[in-house]
């Protein structure tokens, strides 16, 4: 069920409601039930793979926290291969096997994989990710085994968050589902609003600027410069808007019953460096690799290069967690190396700043730094959102072709044509206006909580703003071309 | 969870601010503010056409009517107050007459003018990006029309439509498609359209060779059995309202006209046939040379605009329309 669905219209009210109507016992029932529907509205049968992963992660838990040494070691390795062996059969085996297959043409072997015929279950990585890190925990002893089947399928299923995060850890959400919620109306109301600003930030900006990136990703060779640097551009805003907006939704209807779930984006625009970036870009997943990866591999403990290593390792690996093809592996490792290479380079690049004076215009070192590495990331997203390496090269090769005709009218008349990007003038406008709305918020939220700050304000500029976003979002929200979101792939 | 002053505060600010978003929709949807959009012609046609006294000649079709009539020489040439109701090929003719049908008065009598293009497709295609204007001039009907074509979901998305292009027009940003009826006169329907409900603005001519060759040639069996059923159906219904309807051909270039001969021709004589409506003249009445044209083989320009009008006047007049000579006077008013 997609949040910005009419089915979840109906949903999320009525099972809020339920959930507060029930008694405390029953909740954790009625939530399961719940998240089972919202599940199984998009494949039903993959279910079957949740509850899979949600016995032998239980059971695992329960060994585990009663054994010690290498048998305990034993269980936490069994389970994490068995958790895994799941993920790879569904997202990875037909990428190993075309690999494998490749190797075996290069060589002239007579030796083929066969492909699984296979449909990627909606947000296995989250889920198993999630599911991992309760195993783990309880290996480190940092969370208790859960001993109530029912509670701890909840933790791996509970809707807001099931198929595109925030991946919980075991110590955040676990002891949530014991505790009994009151209906309190700040805390449901500021749920509700979230829920709107991430409904806004999907189906008015995503949703808008995700039609002039189909277009003109359906055949980049057919384009040139300016209409490639702004699909870039339009991909990186849209995939922010898409994945925060997602996230905004699920901590909101979370937040509505009670539940604390972790932040998974704070301005990552915002970052100067794309190690800060990567601090506050989708902060679940890169938490979940800095502690169970690069950490466990000696993080930067031994040595610079080791470090380089395990920075590397990691970025490889979460390119390949978003998915089974070598332009993800690629962007994690550029990612990677932006970041050893924006390392090594510090020393260099402060005295440069200090030549060109820009260490007595702090301002304008912040928005160069801003604008550095924002350009940066679209060039990591550019291969991101490329179906192959070829693609991706024949994009990046030609953003500035062309660059002499730029000061030329009609040069950008063509290139801003309906027939060249899909969105005719209006619907530009409006994606134009909306992301400076996004970016005021954004300004605000940099001096503090926006809540906070709307509380101080008169009724009647909240009431403004309110109206205004229920407005926007009905008015200006893409329903007719509705696009998934962008993270349920993964 | 009882109804505890927390529920009951929450509900209540909910439901205010539901009433206060409906209600803006509402202002917006039934007040009197403009569209900037050239299609909010039909309303303004709508109200042209109850502004004047049956009998009238109500002229439905495309922008090949928008453009390819001179109604004030037909009024008076035929003593009828015409009205031409022509807007948009694309809007089909059976959407726009749905609209028309209820403004439809004994004694009326309404002339269809499909287009050839419509004739061959469909009769009512649904056009998402234009089928709102249906809903902005007449809601009834617009539900009839989407219920037909089976997208009563997409009336509500039409709907906010409508609003947010209410509020562009309100905050004067303009609009642009990407299809214009009308290259000068885009977003001015007021302007261009003249109190018959003419298109009053020249379009600037392209290249006759522009239109050479790049036009549609009919195949066999082209006219399918359903247009003419369709056809029937909604003569059956104006003629329920005592409407007389007659049938008359679009504006074609002579040389289009050569490549699908036998197809027109055939068609022509199916109509005449099977149809259980007047037919007016043949397809040859309206034959013009490409140079008559202006940017598409729908559009003619003045001197055969002239000459249409002359020549479908002598045709109702031979139907028994009007009383060819004596001027009927216009009370219509300057729209």
């Amino acid at each position: 069920m997609l949040f910005n669905s009419l089915e979840f219209l109906f949903f999320f009210p009525i099972v809020t409601a339920g959930y507060f109507l029930l008694p405390h016992h029953w909740r954790w029932l009625w939530l399961l039930i719940a998240s089972c529907v919202f599940y199984m509205a998009f494949v039903p049968i993959y279910i079957l793979i949740l509850v899979v992963t949600i016995v032998i992660d239980y059971f695992a838990g329960l060994l585990i926290a009663r054994s010690r040494g290498a048998e305990k070691r034993r269980y936490l390795i069994t389970s994490i291969f068995a958790t895994c062996a799941v993920l790879f059969v569904f997202k990875y085996y037909n990428f190993f096997g075309n690999n494998v297959n490749w190797i075996s043409n290069q060589f002239n072997l007579n030796f083929a994989v066969d492909p699984l015929a296979l449909i990627l279950p909606i947000g296995l990585s989250f889920h198993t990710f999630q599911s991992l890190s309760y195993v783990v925990e309880v290996y480190r002893g940092n969370q208790k085994a859960e001993r109530h089947f029912g509670i701890y399928s909840l933790y791996v299923m509970f809707y807001p968050q099931l198929v595109a995060g925030p991946i919980e850890r075991p110590q955040n959400l676990l002891h949530q589902f014991y505790e009994h919620h009151r209906f309190e109306y700040q805390r449901v109301a500021d749920g509700l609003k979230l829920m709107a600003w991430g409904l806004f930030k999907k189906v008015v900006i995503a949703d808008r600027l995700a039609v002039v990136v189909n277009t003109i990703y359906a055949d980049p060779t057919a384009h040139t410069g300016v209409p490639l640097i702004l699909a870039g551009v339009f991909f990186a805003v849209q995939i922010y808007c898409d994945f925060s907006g997602y996230s905004d939704m699920a901590i909101g209807a979370a937040q509505a019953m009670g539940f604390r779930l972790m932040d998974n984006f704070r301005r990552p625009f915002a970052s100067r460096s794309i190690s800060e970036f990567w601090t506050r870009w989708h902060i679940s997943l890169s938490s979940w690799f800095r502690d169970y990866v690069y950490i466990p591999l000696g993080g930067s403990r031994l040595g610079p290069g080791r470090q380089t290593f395990n920075l590397m390792v990691t970025f490889v690996l979460s390119g390949l967690w978003h998915g089974a093809n070598w332009t993800y592996v690629i962007w994690g490792g550029l990612n990677g190396l932006m970041i050893v290479v924006g390392s090594a380079t510090l020393a260099y690049r402060n005295a440069v700043a200090r030549t060109l004076g820009l260490q007595r215009l702090p301002w304008l070192r912040h928005a160069v730094q801003v604008a550095i590495t924002f350009s940066l990331f679209v060039l990591g997203v550019i291969i991101f959102r490329s179906t192959s390496m070829s693609e991706a090269w024949y994009i990046i090769t030609h953003l500035f072709d062309g660059f002499h005709s730029w000061w030329n009218k009609d040069y950008w008349k063509h290139a801003l044509s309906y027939q060249s990007i899909g969105l005719d003038d209006s619907e530009l406008r409006i994606a134009f206006f909306s992301i400076i709305a996004l970016e005021c918020v954004h300004a605000v939220q940099s001096h503090g909580s926006i809540r906070h700050m709307l509380a101080g304000r008169h009724w009647t500029v909240r009431w403004t703003l309110y109206f205004l976003l229920a407005w926007s979002i009905l008015t200006y929200g893409m329903y007719t071309n509705v696009q998934p979101f962008i993270y349920f792939q993964f | 969870m009882r109804a505890s002053p927390d529920v009951t505060k929450l509900l209540g600010r909910v439901a205010l601010l539901s009433a206060l978003v409906l209600g803006s929709f509402g202002v917006l949807y039934f007040g009197p503010f403009p569209y900037k959009h050239q299609l909010a012609m039909l309303i303004d046609k709508r109200v042209m056409l109850n502004s004047r006294p049956a009998p009238r000649v109500i002229l439905v079709g495309g922008s090949g009517l928008f453009f390819g009539v001179d109604s004030e020489l037909l009024t008076q040439s035929l003593g009828v107050r015409v009205v031409n109701m022509g807007v948009f090929g694309g809007l089909g003719i059976l959407a726009p007459l749905e609209v028309i049908r209820p403004h439809i008065r004994h004694g009326d009598i309404v002339v269809l003018v499909p287009e050839y293009a419509l004739l061959f497709t469909s009769l009512s295609p649904f056009q998402k990006d234009y089928y709102r204007w249906f809903l902005a001039v007449d809601p009834k009907a617009a539900w009839r029309l989407y219920y037909s074509h089976e997208k009563p979901r997409v009336l509500m998305g039409d709907f906010l439509l409508l609003v947010r292009d209410k509020v562009a027009a309100l905050f004067a940003i303009p609009i642009k498609g990407n299809h214009s009826l009308a290259r000068n006169g885009y977003m001015r329907y007021l302007q261009v359209v003249n109190r018959y409900g003419d298109g009053s603005e020249e379009i600037r001519p392209s290249p006759p060779e522009n239109l050479v060759g790049r036009n549609t040639i009919y195949q066999h069996d082209a006219l399918k059995p359903e247009v003419i059923e369709q056809l029937n159906d909604v003569a059956r219904r104006l003629e329920e309202r005592g409407a007389r309807v007659v049938l008359t051909f679009g504006v074609y270039p002579e040389g289009e006209y050569d490549l699908s001969r036998k197809v027109i021709d055939v068609t022509a004589e199916r109509l005449r046939s099977e149809g259980q409506f007047t037919v007016l003249g043949r397809p040859q009445d309206f034959l013009y040379p490409y140079s008559a044209f202006s940017d598409t083989v729908n559009h003619v320009q003045a001197p055969a605009r002239a000459a249409r009008t002359r020549r479908l006047a002598e045709l109702l007049a031979e139907a028994g329309v009007g009383s060819p000579g004596t001027a009927a006077g216009e009370s219509g008013q300057t729209h």
